[in-house]
């Protein structure tokens, strides 16, 4: 366990001395999510008569989007953090160096996806959190629902970049992952309610641990009641993730040590 | 010590053909029953053409590869069962700008990758001084390593090598692409390390001298097979049928260079008037007849060199090995 959170932090530190230099840095953090948030927001409220009455009071609708977009942001970082890390890491041989260490590999995993997720999230979190309190009244309760909302989203972003990473870790051509992005913003209702979706789509929204996390944090800030059944849905995708992340991590270093792949780039 | 037996590998290879055909599956083996101790304190070396299965080899050694067969035991470990316990006690130095992260600072990269071992922080803090210290680092361990010149990335991959305090190191090309100033002085990093901190080495390389100068022992691989070993002197003695013979006489004189030059079995043969020396190489030790001849023309020996070259032995070795392919 001390090695697990050794290399975990190992892990944050780098991402954030690596990762993290330039200036450039705060367009990607901050300015596009902004930018991103915006569009939707303007786009929506150029028709007068928003289809969903429980979003027609303009505050409701400003933060029903803006935490569909945080959480967005937050998974997606995971994409593109995972992607992006382990090619360059593939093709300058300091993977091959990593996985000769005996360093656990569910602890790198999970370790990278927590660099990610604070690298990545932080600004726009913090925007987020600001834009919230600013939006409802300060009260101590507005805090505590923001620690929750992290914490949840914590969880849930790290456990899902560890199966990214696991991905990129078994093959070479894990680009294909980018194509995820624009589904996963779908079939998580970032921009609409859940319920709007239609029937087919709603069947394939529990595959992303985004759906779950979204619809709590709009819940805990939206005064609505979190239901027990979509934490337990959660915790149940979150499970089977963990589990998939596991056992792809055996099959490829099993894999690797025969074929020797994790060399190629 | 690292004990290997009868290691084999057999890699599967899909064989491209036309898109809408099955691939062709092939077997290579690119290791065939290879056996070597590796003992802490000593440099082993295993030498080879490209292609001839080096690094296949060093890399079912240190656990990166499984062999299709044998086994591989580390101390008391077993290296292809346990990997994991194996991968302690051993760490890999390769050639080269890779492997390290140039946005870091060589603190900061050997930091990492001694967490990867489960360092605490004061016993990395201690471990990176330490590691620094013997490659010279220490004054440029805060400074990004893409400001690095290339003989000092390579002497952070040393440091990063040494950063769990291996019981054995395998060195793959550690000095390909460097000049031969910093080649020397990494090959003096080496041979301290395995001296002074009683490590056990495994090194691979192209350069001949290299080998000869370092290995206390080596392994000569040809089409992933073990062709020839022993020490360098074994291999020179056991594949030099020819003698390489310099004389420095005292002066010139012209009769005694003919007279040599004649003689019989010289294959090849290089006079220097102005140095007044010559350089031959022949089938038979000729010293003694040309002792004979300088002092029938009364002239002086000042130097007599005889030279075992360990490229030529090689090079006999692996010309062996493929007439026997």
């Amino acid at each position: 366990m001390r090695n697990c959170l050794i290399i975990c932090s190992a892990e944050v530190k780098k991402a954030h001395r690596n990762y993290f230099k330039s200036i450039s840095n705060y367009f990607s953090l901050l300015l596009w999510p902004i930018l991103s948030f915006f569009t939707t927001y303007y786009t929506y409220s150029s028709f007068d008569n928003y289809f969903d009455p429980d979003l027609a009071n303009k505050t409701n609708f400003f933060t029903f989007l803006i935490l569909g977009c945080l959480g967005h942001n937050c998974f997606w970082a995971m994409v593109q953090g995972g992607v992006m890390q382990i090619r360059e890491e593939r093709r300058n041989g300091a993977l091959e160096i990593i996985y000769f260490s005996p360093a656990n590999r569910l602890a790198l995993l999970y370790g990278r996806a927590l660099g990610d997720f604070i690298q990545n999230t932080w600004m726009f979190f913090i925007f987020s959190s600001i834009i919230v309190m600013l939006i409802s009244k300060f009260t101590y309760i507005i805090l505590f629902k923001i620690i929750g909302s992290f914490m949840v989203l914590l969880l849930t972003s790290t456990i899902w970049g560890g199966l990214i990473n696991s991905i990129c870790i078994a093959t070479r051509d894990a680009g294909f992952l980018f194509t995820i992005g624009e589904p996963m913003n779908f079939f998580s209702a970032v921009k609409f309610p859940l319920k709007n979706l239609p029937f087919w789509a709603r069947a394939i929204s529990p595959i992303f641990p985004s759906t779950y996390c979204i619809y709590i944090i709009r819940a805990i800030f939206m005064g609505n009641s979190v239901n027990t059944i979509k934490i337990l849905e959660l915790l149940t995708c979150l499970s089977i993730i963990v589990a998939i992340t596991y056992i792809l991590t055996k099959i490829t270093e099993i894999h690797n040590r025969k074929t020797g792949n994790l060399q190629f780039y | 010590m690292i004990q290997a037996k009868n290691l084999n590998k057999i890699y599967k290879i899909k064989m491209k053909k036309h898109i809408w055909n099955r691939s062709e599956i092939q077997y290579k083996e690119a290791v065939h029953d290879i056996s070597m101790d590796i003992e802490k304190g000593k440099i082993v070396g295993l030498l080879g053409v490209n292609g001839a299965g080096k690094t296949t080899t060093i890399k079912m050694l240190s656990t990166m590869i499984s062999p299709s067969s044998g086994t591989i035991h580390v101390d008391d470990i077993d290296a292809v069962k346990f990997p994991f316990h194996a991968k302690k006690i051993i760490n890999l130095i390769t050639g080269g700008e890779r492997n390290i992260y140039w946005r870091l600072s060589a603190r900061e990269n050997l930091e990492y990758f001694g967490s990867l071992y489960g360092l605490t922080k004061t016993e990395l803090k201690k471990r990176i001084d330490y590691c620094l210290s013997i490659v010279n680092l220490t004054k440029n361990a805060d400074i990004p390593v893409e400001k690095y010149s290339k003989g000092m990335k390579q002497r952070l991959q040393i440091a990063r090598g040494l950063i769990n305090n291996p019981s054995y190191i395998f060195l793959d090309e550690p000095t390909l692409g460097i000049d031969i100033l910093m080649a020397k002085e990494l090959r003096e990093y080496i041979k301290r390390i395995t001296v002074e901190e009683n490590k056990g080495v495994l090194l691979t390389t192209h350069y001949i001298a290299e080998a000869d100068e370092l290995c206390n022992y080596i392994y000569v691989i040809n089409n992933g097979k073990i062709v020839s070993e022993g020490t360098a002197n074994d291999l020179k003695k056991l594949y030099t049928s020819n003698y390489c013979l310099n004389f420095i006489f005292d002066c010139y004189n012209k009769s005694l260079f003919d007279d040599i030059a004649k003689l019989e079995n010289i294959i090849k043969i290089e006079l220097n008037p102005e140095l007044h020396s010559i350089k031959l190489i022949s089938k038979e030790n000729l010293i003694k007849k040309i002792i004979q001849l300088s002092s029938n023309y009364k002239c002086n020996i000042n130097q007599i060199k005889t030279e075992d070259s360990l490229e030529a032995s090689l090079m006999q070795i692996l010309k062996v090995g493929n007439s026997h392919a």
